[in-house]
């Protein structure tokens, strides 16, 4: 065995070599309070989350950051209620993903409230962002306005159907992870992707070569 | 060249991957013989890519990696060490004395409560000056018909009193 188990194999007293632990065993170690095991976690699973939580965040990289540190925590206080039905994978993407979504609704419904206040928006900081990041070329302005419609059009998704496209287009997940993270069926999942992809393909057709 | 409508959904399965080994080799098959499924799938992978190429998202740097971790780590840690604290039972001089003090507490408020309770009404303080000097106009104003009457009784005897020395009483 390639690690130090205590006699309980979840005690946290030893520190085993956690990178050569598999995720369930990460998980039993973190149950019981091991810091170590929810480190190995966080190492893990931190840049894929970054990436889901950035893209479901419509590129708001502070909201993406304090969302996955968020999501994290609220695995960790609930890993008890994780009975191993579902990888742990998919049921931490399941907490990240309401995460994300109850953050963007709780920001919404704030800046609905107090946006007629305020002299900017978010989205022109971004592009000013943007513009000042990348040098003025052709190509760089026309995957600019690329990139911008892609964004305008997700955001015109319905959020099931954006989560679902996201989630397997984007980050390559299989239908019956998508499942479990979204908590539907499979085929509720297909019929969401499908969709949301011929949408998209509507909503994008002046760049379809 | 359209692509065929019954197999749309097994497109759209192919360029998503989630393709079963047997509906694949049927396909395949399809695909062979048809050129506008053939370019469907070529229009679909293309785009698929321009989405994927187009909304890369930032690398998380190692900075930012390892702020995420310790944040983690330090919320956990000062979790645990409130929910110890929580959980420690107190020491029996430490709940003697708040037993103590909450004692003297409510003896004091009960002590000042009944004091102001059984206070005599004797010693309850008067009405104030302002109020005693209202009810003295109030006296004066209950009674000015009666101090008009006698103002004017004393105006007539004045009249009369002058009437006579002015006009000279008999001597005797």
């Amino acid at each position: 065995m390639s690690y130090l188990a205590s006699d309980s194999e979840t005690g946290s007293a030893a520190e085993p070599n956690a990178p050569s632990l598999d995720d369930d065993r990460l998980v039993r170690f973190a149950r019981d309070g091991a810091h170590w095991a929810m480190e190995e976690l966080v190492h893990r699973y931190r840049n894929k989350a970054f990436a889901i939580a950035y893209r479901l965040c419509s590129g708001q990289k502070q909201d993406a950051e304090d969302f996955t540190q968020e999501a994290f925590l609220r695995a960790f206080r609930n890993l008890q209620k994780f009975r191993g039905n579902a990888t742990f994978y998919t049921w931490f993407y399941r907490i990240l993903v309401n995460v994300c979504l109850d953050g963007k609704r709780r920001q919404n419904r704030w800046q609905k409230l107090i946006s007629p206040w305020l002299p900017w928006k978010r989205g022109e900081n971004r592009e000013a962002e943007d513009v000042a990041g990348h040098s003025d070329t052709i190509k760089e302005l026309s995957n600019r306005q690329l990139s911008r419609d892609i964004d305008g059009a997700m955001q015109a998704l319905p959020e099931k159907q954006r989560v679902a496209f996201q989630l397997k287009a984007l980050e390559g997940m299989s239908i019956a992870e998508i499942a479990q993270v979204m908590g539907t069926a499979e085929g509720t999942v297909k019929s969401h992707l499908f969709r949301a992809t011929h949408s998209l393909r509507q909503a994008l057709k002046d760049w379809e070569e | 060249m359209d692509a065929c409508r019954e197999y749309q959904e097994t497109l759209l399965l192919d360029v998503y991957g989630e393709l079963g080994y047997k509906e694949r080799a049927d396909w395949e098959q399809h695909l062979a013989g048809c050129l506008g499924c053939r370019e469907e799938r070529q229009k679909m992978l293309r785009f698929l890519d321009r989405i994927k190429g187009s909304s890369l998202p930032p690398e998380l740097s190692p900075e930012k990696a390892s702020a995420l971790s310790w944040a983690v780590k330090g919320t956990l840690s000062s979790r645990d060490a409130r929910s110890r604290w929580r959980d420690r039972p107190a020491p029996f001089p430490a709940r003697a004395m708040a037993a103590v003090t909450a004692g003297c507490c409510v003896v004091v408020l009960s002590g000042w409560l009944a004091l102001k309770w059984f206070q005599a009404p004797s010693q309850l303080p008067g009405p104030a000056p302002e109020i005693q000097l209202s009810q003295k106009d109030l006296e004066v104003i209950r009674n000015l018909e009666l101090l008009e009457e006698l103002e004017t009784l004393r105006k007539l005897v004045h009249v009369i009193d002058h009437d006579d020395a002015m006009s000279g009483s008999p001597q005797i």
